[in-house]
Order: C-alpha cells, then structure tokens, then sequence
C-alpha cells in the first residue's frame, strides 16, 4: 500500500480523533486559552483543596510572604494606608494595659513582705488547727473565673460556653446576645470607635472582662477583683481562637444557610477551659518558706540565744562575785541593783569598806566582772573583825619584828622582846585604839630595863673607903670614884634614849666609933664628898641625892680595924621612873623602887 | 445546633413584645427595651434535619421620639416586622424600618407580622393593600398576642428560611 492510500485509509479511520486532538493541541499549546480556562477553574480549585486540607496554604505562603515584602519595598503607603487604624488603638491599648499591670506590680512589690504573710499564715494554721494548706487557699484566692463565653462577634451569637462545676447562670445564649447588645449600646451612645467596646463591667463583687477580637469576643465572668495579668490570658486565648478558627469564624457569620453552626467550635474548649478557676496571689502557692528565711530566723534565734545566754552568764558571774565580797572581811553590801548611767543600763553595788580590806574592784575583776560594767558606791568604817583590829593595832603600834601580837577575846597579847620606848608608847597607843579592850605585855621582855638592872646592880656593888673621922678618900680610891662614875656613864647611855630617868641615892657610911650624932653627920658630909667627885666626872647633880645613915649600915663587924676600915664607906642606889610625859600604863611594870640595903 | 440572630421591628407600641412573650424564654425583663433599647430572648425550635435557636433581639419600638438603633441589627440573620392592623400607619412604619435594615444588613430574609387579628372588625388596614404587598413577594402573617395565632408559624418559618442558602 503506497502511503498515499494509507493517508487516505487514515482520514477515513481516524479523521474525526484527528481533528479533535488538533484542536486539543492548539488548546495546550495557546496560553492565552490555558490562562482563560485556569482562571475559569481556579477559584473553584482553590476552595475544593482548602476545604479538604491546608496544604495549599503552606505551598502558597512563601510565595505571599516574597510577594507582600516585595509590595512593601516597592511602595509601602497602601499597606501602611490598611494598618493604619488597627495599629493606633492597638498601641493605645498595650500602652494602657502595661501601664496599669507596671501599677498592680508595683503595689504588689509594696506590700508587706511575702515571707511574712506566710509566717501569719502558718501561726494562723497553728492557731487555729486548720491545714496550712487550707488556711492558703482561703487567704490566698484572688479571683475566679466562672464562666467564660465566646460570643462571635457580628451575630452576638454563642461559639462556646464554659462554666465551673456546680456555677448556675442566666441562658448563656441570651447573655451572649445581651452583652453584645450592651456593647453596641455603650459604643452608640459614647461614641467610641468601632474597634473599641466595654471592656469591662463591675456590678457588686463580680466583674465581667471581655476582650474582643476581629470575629470573636471572649467574655468572662469573675467573682471577686482580678488583676490585670488577668488580660494578657485573655488576649492570648482570643488569638489562638482566631489563628485556630479563623475560617469557622468566617463562615458562621456568612448569611444565608450556612451560617450559626456552633458546632466547630466545640473543639476550641482546650482554648477556653483553662481560663476557668481560681487565681491566687503570686506567691499563694504552699511553697516552702524560702532558705533565707529560714537562715534569717536561725541567725535571729542564734543572736536571741548569744544575747540571752551571755546575760545569763554575765548575772552568774555578777552573782559570784557578789559572794565573793559578801565573803570579804571588812566589805559590806547594802544594795544592789540597776541604774540607768551615761553608758545605759549599769549595775551598781553599795556598801560599807574598812580601808584596809582589799580592794572591791578588784575582786569583782578576779570573779569576771568588768569595771566598765560596774559602779561602786563604798563609805568607809572600821571593821571590829579581829583580824582587822590587830591588822590596825599592827599598823599602828608598828611592832619590832622580835614581838608577836595576837587578839583574843578583844585582849591584845604581846610576847618577845621590846625596846622600852616602844613598851610604853603601845601601851599608851592602844588604850586609844577600837577593838582592843586591854593590854597584855606581861610576855614581853623589856630589853632596855633588863639592860639597866644589869648595869644598876653592877654600880651599887662599887664602895668608895674614906679615911677615919674625914671626908678625905682612902688611898687608892680615886680609882673606885672613877669606876663609879663609869658605871653611871653606861647606865645614863642606856636610859636617856629609852626615855627612864635615873635617880641615884649616895649614901655615907661611918664605923661604929664615937657617937652617932656625929657619925649621921659625917657619914653625910660622905656622901656629899662623892657627889662632888661625881659630878666632877659628868654625872648630873639633879640626878644625885646624899643620904647620911651613921654606922647603921655596916658591911663587917668591926672586930678588927680592918673590917672597921671596911664600914667607913659611900656606896649608891639607882633608881627608874618614866620620863616625864611617860604615862604609865595599867598593869604595866612600876618603876624600881629603893635599893639593897 | 444552628443559631440565629432574629431582629424584631416595628413602630411604638405594635404589640411586638407581647406576641412572642409567650413563646419565648425570656432572661431579660422588658426594662432593657426602654433602657438599652433591645430585649433579647430566646426560641428554640425543631426544624427538620436539626433543632435551630433563634436569639430574637426585640427592638424598641420607633416613634416620634425614639429611633431604631441601627447597630442591633448587624449580624441578623433575618426580620420581623411588625404591624399594627388596627393602625394603618403602623404598617408604613414597618415597610419604611424593613427598607432601612435592609439597606444596612443587605438582602435577608423577612416577614410581616400584622398584629390583632383577634381585632379583624377594627383593622385600619385593607386587605387588599396586603395582597398588594404579597404580590410583591413579601410574606404577611396575621397574628394575635391575645389568642397566640400565627407566631409560632412565624418563628417556624423564619427559621426555615435563614437556614436555606439564599437563591
């Protein structure tokens, strides 16, 4: 078959498909036909694959968002012409509702301090025998959100109601439609501007919010006050309704038979249920106290207890050392006590010291107590402890280290040995001093009368012989004269500083021979005869006394010439007494009185 | 469920209030018609397929002395217009509110309600000017506050036709 014959068999055949896929070619290959019938389809298409899913959506996006900055770099004005009035009062209200929460913040920061609350919160608990946690939530609710409506915004119509448990309201459709009504009627007769409406409404304890949005508008009801961090939630609640069910909200406002099917918006409660329920003070929550807290109170207990415990040891040691100087002799206590001083409160003691006790401070420093901390207040007197008495008897009597004092019974015993001096100032001494009410030196040897009475009996061992019937000195007795005087000499050494005066009785002797009339007077010229020697030789005449006694004193009977020379002699006899201001002392030993014969 | 927003018009003292009263829940008390100027109450019904609650927002009525506030009827779904047969004038009053609420609202479905028909020897209004008026394509109810006829089939028939997409 020639392929003329096929071209023919062909038309025959297949002529009509032919012409129809030719015109289906030109169909596809003109774009100005495509472009007519896509336009034909596309509104169609793009609500067939919308309302299936919205994968369109997302195909077409980055191709809106290059489109839209495309628009605005090349001529910004329309879109900013668009944005314009919703831009304003959406500033005004951040602006408002930022200044009102920065307000509320601020009062809340003013507050007492939190810790605190919490504090009373638990005494209360205790107090009263409730559950801390209870005693939060009564003490802690802010507000409650009871119910909460979404009313789309056209129709005033209800999207969704939700309410607490047990929250008994008027027919939330009814109250939808009625506050819509009220916000057309507020927005009517105040003039406000179409985007704006009554955001809130007080009556009595209760509030109703509402926030609106471009389709929908959530309101709820509050019971108490609520705060304005109660906005931003419901500001967030109202964009998720619009970005989540934006199309729904479209279509419920269309007129006609489409339109107020609520029923689409059942799935937007996760949106509006957790609005619900009570909202409590920011810190309400029956956290733990915080550890500051806790350190803060340690540290107050701990500083409580130093303060307290150092005051306790502080009094105990006050309280010992007043023992302590009850304890003291010659220290009495007549009042303690408190005083307000310059340095605040200070303790003060007074009492009665003997100045010779020991020092008050001091003990009071050896028992802890500082002298800042103290004042003292003594007056003095003298103690009649017997301690005290022989410590001033000593003081004052100022004994050599050879004679010991002691007090017995109010007797003042003194033994060893003294000088004569000061024998007779203790005695004198102590009759004036009190605590004393005698003397007793009976123990004590004088050691200058000892002294003298050696010396004294020395002296009146010595006779000075004279020649028969004269006052003339046997041979060889100048040298008797001279050991006479000597003797005298030593013994005035001893008395004049021990303040005993001497007295010196001469007395002239005669032998038995002749009469004795003649003899007293001779034996007297004697005595006379040795004075003068005597005071040629220093001793003192006022000192020296004659005495003639005869031959009445012989010292050998005159058998023989030898023992009649022996007779014819002057011998002396010393005596003491105290010097002229001595006073004797009672008891005291008397001055030696006379000689030996 | 459907809802729909019912806007309920007339001039002053037609009866209005009183028609649906009894077939109606009311929450509100008929103060909000003087106060705010708009009583909402609510009329559940069972069309057929699906129950429809009708929010029917009771305007005050317009007089001399008070207008229709215009705000409350954004978002109706349809009208009611009431008339007071006994009162001719009350009846241009109602044609003159339909014109002006859809003027603002846009092409809606309405119907008229003229009231007291328990009334009928004292109507002002002829009957031929309603049938005029039907001619036109209006739908005119007669009914009674006192005896409750024709508002139920008014509700009923509201109802069905804001809920059948528009032609």
């Amino acid at each position: 078959m020639g392929g003329r014959e096929l071209a023919v068999v062909r038309a025959v055949l297949v002529g009509p498909e032919q012409a129809r896929l030719a015109g289906l070619e030109r169909r596809l290959d003109d774009p100005a036909t495509r472009a007519r019938e896509l336009a034909d389809a596309l509104p169609g298409a793009i609500a067939l694959r919308s309302s299936r899913d919205g994968q369109l959506a997302r195909a077409l996006a980055p191709t809106i968002e290059s489109s839209l900055k495309r628009a605005v770099e090349q001529n910004p004005q329309p879109l900013v012409d668009a944005i314009f009035p919703i831009i304003g009062p959406a500033i005004r209200k951040a602006i408002g509702e930022s200044l009102a929460r920065m307000l509320q913040e601020l009062s809340a920061a003013m507050a007492p301090q939190s810790a605190m609350r919490r504090l009373a919160w638990r005494l209360e608990a205790l107090k009263t025998g409730k559950p801390y946690a209870e005693i939060v939530l009564l003490r802690t609710l802010r507000y409650r959100i009871e119910q909460a409506l979404v009313i789309h915004r056209e129709t005033g119509l209800l999207l969704l109601h939700a309410a607490m448990p047990a929250v008994q309201g008027s027919d939330p459709h009814s109250v939808s439609a009625m506050l819509t009504a009220l916000q057309d009627f507020v927005r009517d007769s105040f003039g406000a501007a179409k985007q704006e409406g009554l955001e809130k409404l007080k009556v009595g304890g209760r509030e109703v919010w509402v926030e609106a949005g471009p389709r929908a508008v959530i309101a709820v009801a509050i019971a108490r006050t609520p705060n304005e961090s109660l906005r931003p939630r419901l500001q967030e609640a109202v964009e998720a309704l619009h970005l989540q069910f934006g199309q729904e909200l479209a279509a419920f406002g269309q007129a006609g038979g489409g339109g107020g099917d609520a029923a689409p918006f059942a799935r937007a409660m996760p949106i509006v249920e957790p609005l619900l329920g009570d909202v409590r003070l920011d810190d309400a929550a029956p956290r733990r106290i915080s550890p500051v807290v806790w350190i803060v109170l340690a540290a107050i207990v701990l500083a409580l207890a130093w303060w307290w415990g150092s005051a306790w040891l502080a009094q105990r040691r006050f309280d010992a050392a007043l023992d302590a100087l009850r304890a003291t002799p010659g220290i009495v206590i007549t009042e303690t006590g408190h005083r307000r001083g310059d340095r605040g409160s200070q303790r003060f003691v007074a009492g009665l010291r003997d100045p010779i006790a020991a020092d008050p401070m001091t003990i009071l420093a050896e028992a802890g107590v500082k002298p800042e901390d103290v004042a003292l207040a003594f007056k003095p007197y003298q103690s009649l402890d017997e301690s005290f008495v022989l410590q001033r008897v000593a003081q004052q009597l100022a004994p050599p280290s050879s004679v010991n004092l002691a007090l017995r019974g109010g007797r003042l015993f003194a033994q060893g040995r003294a000088p004569h001096a000061w024998l007779v100032r203790a005695r004198r001494v102590v009759a004036q001093l009190p605590g004393v009410s005698a003397f007793d030196d009976s123990a004590v040897v004088d050691i200058d009368l000892a002294e003298l009475e050696s010396l004294r009996a020395a002296a009146e061992r010595l006779q000075v012989r004279f020649v028969f019937a004269t006052t003339d000195l046997a041979k060889g007795q100048e040298e008797m004269v001279n050991r006479m005087a000597q003797a005298l000499v030593g013994l005035y050494e001893i008395a004049r500083p021990a303040g005993i005066e001497v007295s010196i009785q001469i007395i002239g002797n005669t032998d038995g021979t002749g009469a004795e009339e003649r003899n007293v007077r001779l034996s007297r010229d004697r005595a006379d005869r040795l004075i003068t020697l005597l005071v040629a030789r220093g001793i003192p005449a006022r000192d020296l006394a004659a005495v003639g006694v005869g031959s009445t004193q012989p010292v050998a009977s005159e058998s023989t010439d030898a023992a009649k020379e022996r007779n014819r002699y002057a011998t002396l006899r010393v005596s003491f007494s105290e010097a002229p201001l001595a006073v004797a002392a009672p008891g005291g030993p008397a001055p030696e009185k006379g000689g030996r014969p | 469920m459907i809802q729909k927003k019912i806007c309920m018009l007339g001039a002053f003292a037609v009866g209005k209030t009183s028609l649906v009263a009894r077939f109606v829940r009311s929450t509100f008390s008929d103060k909000y018609l003087t106060t705010v100027g708009v009583k909402i109450d609510r009329k559940d019904l069972d069309l057929p397929g699906t129950p429809v609650t009708l929010m029917l927002w009771d305007l005050a009525g317009e007089d001399e002395f008070n207008t229709v506030q215009m705000s409350y009827l954004r978002g109706s779904a349809g009208l009611l217009i009431v008339a007071d047969g006994t009162r001719a004038a009350t009846l241009d009053k109602a044609l003159e509110l339909r014109d002006r609420a859809l003027a603002a609202l846009g092409p809606i479905p309405f119907l008229l309600i003229v009231n007291k028909a328990d009334l009928a020897d004292q109507w002002e209004i002829d009957p031929p000017r309603l049938d005029a008026l039907a001619a036109t394509g209006v739908t005119i109810l007669r009914g009674s506050a006192k005896t409750g006829e024709g508002v139920e089939v008014a509700f009923r028939s509201i109802a069905e036709r804001t809920c059948t997409p528009a032609p």
